[in-house]
């Protein structure tokens, strides 16, 4: 359906895509996923010609629109977007925002636009809001509108860039569903996206971008539980770890506990999991480990959740000399510590020095 | 209707306050009778009318004096009833009709000083074979004696008997086209809002006799030497001084009258304003018609500004979107021109733009001053049009034409039905503005010999020596106009925005 070929784009700093050859089939579910900075937005823009590639053609069913004959916006009817930002046009209720490209370029009437209009409203949800203008709606509506307003162009591929990336957590999950619906229905899509689980889950092909290109492809399994090139499985472990370096007592310690608790939703860790292993964190690190610590230290915290044996594991690992938290004098953090965890285990090497492993109720 | 109520309300304040501030700073007048001794203006204030000689004759007689310079006489005069000056030099003809009105008006003649008044010229040839024809014409009146009876009927003690139809002259004459200065009574003033006096009495007497019919513009005498020097006009009138100074660049014809130089000032106070108020209004609007004059200066303020705004919201528009043309030699060449145009619009003052237009670039053209204030207008309106059009499109979030783009949408339909309509959105509040500002703005063009509602009211002010009333008059008609319009941009915005729309419209 979609072939590309040697596509290479370039800015005057930077080289986001060097050498890109793929081939998109109908029925397609591809996740894009990788680190930031890697290229996937501008992949899936170069698809529908937002940005203009340097060099390399894009087929779409036997036509080269990379061609400059090529009439774009003819072809960019028939291949939605949806952004990140989800851009509804301010100045036009919901359902006119829906309305207003079948009418505009598609020459469908009036009534015609607003049955399908409303239809699909009904679809995302979203009927009883066809008359409010985008900024009365919610974050997770907003985009649910414009993805209705995509489908109304009845696309044969429908693009997103990232999105869930600007809505709150509580949004995402309502988001998420109307993209799972439409992938049930079997529309060709691609998808980047930060959610893995999303990305495992929805698509039948992942792409792994990096280093100007798909460093790796794969489906879902191949990409997430074996991957085989380096940087692929230090990503993938990577996202199922959260590591933190602390260094000094200036550390932004409010700050790590949200960005854990940020980690954990993203890995579906339960929310009773979290707060135990906040307070863990707080009692170890902040009570017991610092004062003992002195100026300089390096003290690295990692916590891992698997979700198959639902077991989380904080693992503390820091320099100096031996020193085993659980002959610590602060018998009152060692009590809380005792009620979020079912165990703590110390060890001591030359290499490695101190290593405290917890494992979390 | 309560926005209606509150506004009135606020005029009349205003009204209340400009009345009572004329009527204390008029009561503040020197009270003193003085002596009939010159040497009591050594020290004094001294008004002067900018450009006039007696600017130069005060700075000789009384070199302690300070000096304030007015744009008129009216100014100077009502300076002078205030008590801010507390003398001005003026000529015997103009003082004689000053003081038919002005009844507490005193004067001295100053020694030593008399000024010779004559026709200007132009220096070239046409003009030379013009003052040849015009000192011939002086010379046979005076020999017939009816030099000396124009000039009894005109400069002496009592009102004169006003007749002097313009338009009976040749209409396929030759046409002489002439600055006039109405501020100089009785040289040339206006009566029943046609021009009147002893010059125009004279240069009518002229043109029937050498066949040529008159075309006027009102303008300052110092403009209509401007435009003597750029060829624009053909005969400067307004009791003009020959100096020596003024000989270089202009042709003047045999003085007609010699006259005496005066002190003038105010025995006693200018007088109770609040007495005077029912005739000032008298004056002001109904003697000679003048509300007729001020209708017409209301007509003429209003069509500049239409005109303008109509012109310079399609020249601003055709412009930017020139600029951002596919056709790159054109988009360019808009850019770089609008960058231009705005910058040398933007930086300059609008009477300086118009004074150049009319006198220097349509200078020698038949172009009515109207025409080029509407041009001047246009230009300036035009550059704001761009500039903010520019700003408010560059101001819709990028990703609304990405997203238009995506959705199949062409460039120009993109700008058309996705970017314009919300640029409007910040674009309409700055544009009603700039549209009040520009009515305002368009008072400076009695610079350029148009008749706006300033104009009628300086002619007014000049003709019936009424300091106040007009001004406060011309005042409240501005910014009731400015009220209007802008009351009903604002109707309009609030009719045409989408969020005040019916929204359940597809249901129906």
């Amino acid at each position: 359906m979609i072939r590309i070929e040697h596509l290479k784009k370039e800015y005057p700093n930077v080289t986001p895509l060097k050498d890109v050859t793929v081939t998109i089939n109908r029925g397609d579910v591809i996740s894009v996923i990788g680190p930031s900075g890697t290229g996937k937005s501008t992949f899936i823009r170069c698809i529908n010609r937002l940005e203009t590639p340097t060099s390399g053609e894009i087929w779409v069913d036997d036509e080269c629109i990379t061609d400059k004959k090529c009439d774009i916006c003819k072809v960019r009817r028939k291949m939605g977007m949806v952004f990140q930002s989800f851009n509804l046009f301010p100045h036009m209720t919901v359902i006119e925002n829906i309305m207003a490209a079948p009418m505009d370029l598609n020459k469908v009437s009036k009534k015609e636009a607003y049955e399908e209009g409303m239809r699909l409203l009904r679809t995302v949800g979203l009927a009883d809001k066809a008359n409010n203008f985008p900024d009365e709606l919610s974050g997770g509506q907003k985009q649910r509108v414009a993805i209705a307003r995509t489908l109304a162009m009845k696309p044969d591929i429908i693009l997103f860039d990232e999105p869930t990336s600007a809505l709150d957590p509580t949004m995402v999950g309502e988001v998420q569903a109307v993209i799972r619906d439409l992938a049930r229905q079997g529309l060709t899509m691609v998808i980047v996206t930060h959610e893995m689980h999303f990305a495992r889950e929805i698509a039948n092909r992942v792409f792994y971008m990096d280093e100007g290109g798909i460093y790796e492809e794969g489906t879902p399994e191949e990409i997430f539980d074996h991957p085989k090139r380096e940087k692929t499985i230090r990503f993938i472990k990577h996202i199922k770890v959260f590591e933190r370096l602390i260094e000094s007592k200036d550390f932004d310690f409010i700050g790590f506990n949200t960005a854990l608790e940020e980690f954990c939703r993203k890995s579906q860790t339960p929310q009773k999991t979290i707060y135990r292993a906040q307070s863990v964190f707080e009692e170890l690190c902040v009570q017991i480990l610092l004062p003992v610590l002195g100026e300089k230290f390096n003290l690295s915290v990692t916590f891992e959740y698997s979700q198959d044996g639902e077991i989380a594991t904080m693992q503390f690992v820091y320099g100096g000399a031996p020193f085993d938290p659980n002959t610590s004098e602060n018998i009152l953090s060692l009590k809380l510590i005792q009620n979020a965890a079912e165990s703590v285990e110390y060890e001591y090497s030359e290499e490695e020095g101190n290593l405290v492993t917890v494992k979390i109720k | 209707m309560k926005a209606v109520k509150k506004i009135l309300c606020a005029a009349l304040a205003l009204l209340i306050c400009l009345v009572c501030f004329a009527a204390c700073s008029g009561s503040e007048t020197e009270g003193g009778t003085g002596g009939d001794e010159l040497t009591r203006f050594e020290d004094a204030k001294l008004g002067v009318v900018t450009g006039s000689l007696f600017g130069g004759y005060s700075k000789e007689q009384f070199p302690n004096a300070s000096i304030s310079e007015f744009n008129n006489f009216a100014d100077v005069l009502m300076a002078l009833k205030q008590g801010k000056v507390e003398g001005t030099m003026l000529d015997r003809p103009n003082f004689n009709s000053v003081k038919r009105t002005e009844s507490g008006l005193s004067c001295l003649t100053v020694p030593a000083y008399s000024v010779e008044i004559g026709f200007g010229f132009q220096k070239n040839d046409g003009g030379n074979t013009l003052r040849e024809q015009m000192n011939g014409f002086l010379q046979e009146l005076g020999e017939s004696g009816k030099l000396q009876e124009l000039l009894d009927k005109w400069y002496g003690e009592t009102e004169p008997q006003v007749s002097v139809p313009l338009n009976e002259l040749n209409d396929n004459a030759k046409s002489l086209k002439v600055s006039i200065d109405t501020t100089r009574k009785p040289f040339v003033y206006r009566y029943n809002n046609e021009p009147v006096g002893f010059e125009i009495e004279v240069l009518y007497l002229f043109c029937e006799k050498y066949d040529y019919k008159i075309t006027v513009e009102d303008v300052s005498f110092a403009s209509g030497l401007a435009g003597l020097a750029g060829e624009k006009y053909d005969l400067v009138c307004g009791g003009l001084y020959m100096t020596p100074e003024r000989k270089e660049s202009v042709n003047f014809s045999d003085p007609y009258m010699k006259a005496d130089v005066v002190m003038a000032f105010f025995d006693e106070g200018g007088g109770g304003f609040w007495s005077s108020v029912g005739e000032s209004f008298e004056k002001t609007f109904v003697r000679e018609g003048r509300w007729k004059a001020i209708l017409q200066g209301i007509g003429t303020t209003l069509l500049i500004s239409v005109s303008a705004v109509l012109g310079g919201t399609v020249l601003g528009f055709l412009l930017y979107l020139a600029s951002r043309s596919k056709y790159k030699g054109l988009s360019a060449f808009a850019r770089g021109f609008a960058r231009v145009y705005s910058k040398i619009i933007t930086g300059m003052p609008t009477l300086v733009v118009l004074m150049l237009l009319f006198y220097v670039v349509f200078g020698k053209t038949d172009l009515s001053g109207v025409v080029v204030a509407i041009i001047g207008f246009i230009l300036t309106f035009g550059s704001f049009v761009y500039s903010q059009l520019k700003l408010t499109v560059e101001g819709v979030d990028v990703g609304q034409t990405e997203a238009a783009y995506a959705l199949g949408y062409s460039r120009n339909r993109t700008f058309f039905r996705i970017v314009l309509p919300q640029a409007m959105k910040m674009f309409a509040p700055a544009y009603s503005a700039e549209i009040v500002s520009l009515v305002k703005a368009t008072s400076v063009v009695g610079y350029i010999a148009v008749e706006d509602l300033t104009k009628v009211g300086d002619i007014i002010r000049s003709n019936t020596y009424e300091a106040f009333f007009p001004l406060i008059a011309v005042a409240l008609i501005y910014f009731l106009l400015t009220w209007g319009i802008s009351a009903l941009l604002d109707l309009v915005r609030r009719k045409t925005d989408p969020r005040k729309r019916k929204r359940s419209f597809v249901e129906a």
